[in-house]
């Protein structure tokens, strides 16, 4: 049994290769959402209102990076860096022919990117590092869920077949700081991390052929607190 | 004090605060919410729900409404906009709206706007037939003929044209028609044995694009086994199955045309082969009420004819009144009437009870049908109604608290009556002839000179009933011998003519459209043709309100005598042609 459980152990496996896998849990919160017109065949069209422009949840993320410089005072890195954004959700009032707000609609939308990363650590002690990080590359927006609910207590029905969740690739980049305690535990080193993501902009599925123009998500900005560990 | 002050303050000022802040929070929550529609009703009903779209299509941009009543107009509430595909939605399913096919999504459309109304009527339910423009050969158990949820397709304002499509085959002696919805639609016939190609009952499901057959069922060949055929008729009960009646049968088949079951029905004192069933009607509660007419015994003519050229057509027995279980095709109740019964039953529910309506021979009865079960009224009795050289008359019609017949079903050297007789009160009764005095045809008064009761001239023949609109309180009368049409109110003193029109016909009318823009139609014989014997016809559109002709169809083949132009959606109608052919009518502004 000890021996199974000592199979599982990533390091001898993850040390064969010579690069530093790395694994980030942390909090985000994201500015998202877009005011806008929709025009419908035959009607005026609708407004759609975001309430709130922001919103939280939690990431993790995965990493693998391989040295590239390395001086005394600072070394460089480079590697792929993958997020996954738990989803957050967008709100807000849906004004019928710009008149009357009796829907109120939500969608959830999710992030996937994935990044050319490269870090920068400046050795401030044995222990220390500062990180610079910067990643650029393409970002899965998913979105799902729409849906309107009845604000005038049931007179207005949603429209039940307007909009569906949609996958969109958008382009994407990170940059962010990070205070980094090298061999913590062994070799595994801990990182505290500020990151700013732009996420680009998804847009949901039309499906309503008398729906002219599709909603979409806005330019989403994020900003991040995570931990890593490097091993 | 100053301590008892602070609180007041503290305590006023979060009283106030809170009420600022539920005021805001009721405001924000309805602060921007509206309807999008006005809605003004007439005709009071019992509250209900519809559902209006300002796109029906979508259907997008829809609200929930409780109306309390049939008639609405409608308007939007969104300024200087038009919407050309507003729809609206009735929740129970049995209602419908006059004049309007639905879509595929149950939404019948419309256009409107803030500054143009919609006129929309609502169809109540027509218990017990399937809600669909025609599921009963005369609409309603009262046998009214006038289908609401038909609609005319020209110009009641400016001329007309009529566009015909022709079937490219034969349904011989097409006799009613039934629908499940625009894409289902049936005939029945075959019922005409004495027309070349009837050779007994049919029912066919028709393509309403190329009027082929889908489906063609023929339930019996009587020019092998030699039963009389006489039209019965098709009807389609709630329960979406269609029930065929056809000589001692009713038959109960699904809408892929299969037989589900076949009920033999009793014959009394007749042979089964000189039996038949002429049509059927059916009470609210969805009991159907059947009643027999006989071929004399020995008499092999087929056929109408038999009633007028057998030896002697009135050696027959009493007829039969039976009531049938649609559920179990069993018979529930059976009683033999007092005589021979010619015209098809009629029913209505009247201070609660089902009624069925009968006319004998010079008189008229009533039965109540309670769980199918018949009981005779004696404190309705109209005593004797036709007058001597008048002949039977045909089916009653409702018309609100009357019953109306016209004499003379058979040609009668006495004109016309048309009769209403109150159904709280036998004995208030009005008559009117219409057409008493009114010039013959030369042609046709030698063809009819021997016809009358007793081998004397005719000067009458109405194989037909009249139309009633119990909302607009009109009677529509036909004469096939003057070759006149004429429309009859009921006022508080009488009945008295509101038009009268030169049209000959042997066919029942039909009443389309909505109340306000009624619509009389019927076939019209060429003049140079004898009624009865003609091999053309024409169909005629009148507004039924002034009898002012609207539109006129191309020259046309003998439509099945005792038929009716049969109404279909779209403001189109059928033409059941004698010969067989069936003639889409599609009447259009020129």
């Amino acid at each position: 049994m000890l021996s199974f459980i000592a199979s599982l152990n990533p390091y001898p496996i993850l040390a064969g290769i010579c690069g530093e896998p790395v694994l980030q849990l942390g909090w985000f919160t994201a500015k998202q959402g877009k005011s806008q017109h929709i025009d419908i065949d035959g009607l005026i069209g609708d407004d759609f209102s975001v309430d709130k422009s922001t919103a939280q949840n939690f990431l993790i993320g995965v990493g693998y990076y391989f040295d590239w410089l390395n001086t005394p005072k600072m070394s460089m890195r480079y590697g792929i860096n993958a997020f996954y954004f738990a989803p957050t959700k967008i709100k807000g009032d849906v004004t019928q022919e710009d008149l009357f707000s009796n829907l109120s609609y939500r969608y959830f939308r999710t992030n996937y990117p994935i990044y050319f990363a490269a870090k920068a650590l400046i050795a401030c002690s044995k222990c220390y590092d500062i990180t610079i990080d910067l990643g650029i590359g393409p970002n899965i927006i998913n979105t799902r869920h729409f849906q309107e609910k009845s604000l005038d207590g049931g007179i207005t029905i949603p429209d039940a077949h307007v909009f569906s969740g949609k996958n969109v690739v958008a382009f994407s980049v990170t940059t962010g700081l990070g205070w980094r305690i090298n061999n913590v535990l062994g070799n595994c080193s801990f990182e505290i991390d500020y990151r700013f993501f732009y996420l680009g902009e998804g847009e949901l599925k039309k499906v309503n052929s008398q729906v002219r123009n599709t909603l979409h998500t806005g330019n989403s900005y994020a900003n991040a607190v995570f931990f890593s560990i490097s091993i | 004090m100053q301590t008892r002050s602070f609180s007041r303050f503290l305590f006023n000022s979060f009283r106030n605060f809170s009420l600022l802040v539920t005021f805001c929070v009721i405001e924000d929550c309805y602060a921007n919410t509206g309807l999008f529609f006005d809605i003004v009703t007439t005709e009071a009903s019992s509250p209900l729900n519809i559902k209006l779209a300002l796109d029906g299509r979508g259907p997008l941009s829809c609200q929930n409404y409780t109306v309390n009543g049939l008639n609405l107009t409608i308007n939007t509430t969104i300024p200087n906009h038009t919407y050309p595909f507003a729809g609206i939605k009735i929740d129970s399913s049995d209602y419908r709206v006059a004049g309007l096919t639905p879509i595929k999504n149950g939404y019948y459309l419309f256009s409107v706007s803030d500054s143009s109304s919609a006129n929309i009527s609502i169809i109540p339910p027509n218990p017990p037939w399937y809600p669909s423009l025609e599921a009963f050969e005369h609409y309603n158990s009262g046998r009214s003929h006038v289908f609401p949820e038909a609609t005319f397709g020209g110009s009641y304002t400016s001329a007309n044209t009529v566009d015909i499509i022709n079937s490219p085959m034969v349904y011989p002696s097409g006799y009613n028609m039934g629908y499940l919805n625009p894409d289902n639609i049936f005939i029945y016939g075959g019922g005409y044995g004495d027309v070349t190609g009837s050779v007994g009952a049919f029912v066919a499901k028709v393509d309403p694009a190329t009027l082929g057959p889908v489906w063609y069922n023929q339930l019996i060949n009587t020019s092998i086994n030699g039963d009389w055929d006489y039209p019965g008729s098709m009807g389609i009960l709630q329960d979406g199955y269609i029930y065929v009646s056809y000589g001692y049968r009713l038959a109960k088949l699904n809408k892929n045309g299969a037989v589900v079951d076949t009920l033999i029905l009793p014959t009394g004192c007749a042979e089964p082969q000189n039996t038949s069933y002429n049509g059927f009607n059916a009470t609210a509660d969805g009991i159907i009420v059947m009643k027999s007419v006989y071929r004399q015994a020995g008499c092999s003519i087929q056929g109408p004819d038999a009633l007028l050229n057998c030896p002697d057509p009135s050696d027959v027995p009493s007829s039969i009144l039976v009531s049938v279980n649609p559920k179990t095709m069993q018979v529930i109740d059976k009683i033999t009437l007092p005589a021979p019964v010619g015209a098809r039953p009629t029913i209505t529910t009247f201070n609660g009870k089902n009624y069925v309506y009968l006319l004998e021979p010079t008189s008229a009865i009533r039965y109540e049908v309670n769980a199918g079960k018949f009981i005779l009224d004696n404190s309705w009795n109209p005593g004797t109604i036709t007058l001597s050289g008048q002949t039977l008359c045909t089916s009653f019609v409702v018309m609100n608290d009357w019953v109306v017949a016209q004499t003379n079903t058979l040609p009668a050297s006495t004109a016309l009556d048309v009769i209403a007789i109150n159904q709280g009160d036998a004995s208030k009764q009005y008559r009117l002839q219409p057409f008493a005095g009114d010039l013959i045809p030369p042609l046709v008064a030698l063809a009819f000179s021997t016809q009358g009761p007793g081998g004397v001239p005719a000067i009458s023949w109405a194989p037909m009933s009249v139309s009633a609109d119990p909302e607009n309180n009109l009677i529509y009368a036909s004469d096939s011998l003057p070759g006149e049409i004429a429309a009859i109110t009921i006022t508080s003193s009488g009945l008295e003519i509101v038009w009268k029109a030169n049209q000959t016909t042997t066919e029942f009318t039909t009443l389309i459209g909505p109340q306000a823009n009624r619509v009389l139609v019927g076939t019209d014989i060429p003049g140079i043709e004898i009624p009865g014997n003609n091999t053309h016809d024409y169909a005629v559109w009148r507004n039924a309100a002034s009898g002012q002709e609207l539109a006129r169809s191309p020259l046309l083949p003998a439509m099945t005598q005792g038929t009716m132009i049969q109404p279909y959606y779209h403001g189109h109608m059928f033409f059941e042609g004698q010969s067989g052919t069936l003639i889409k009518l599609m009447p259009r502004p020129l």
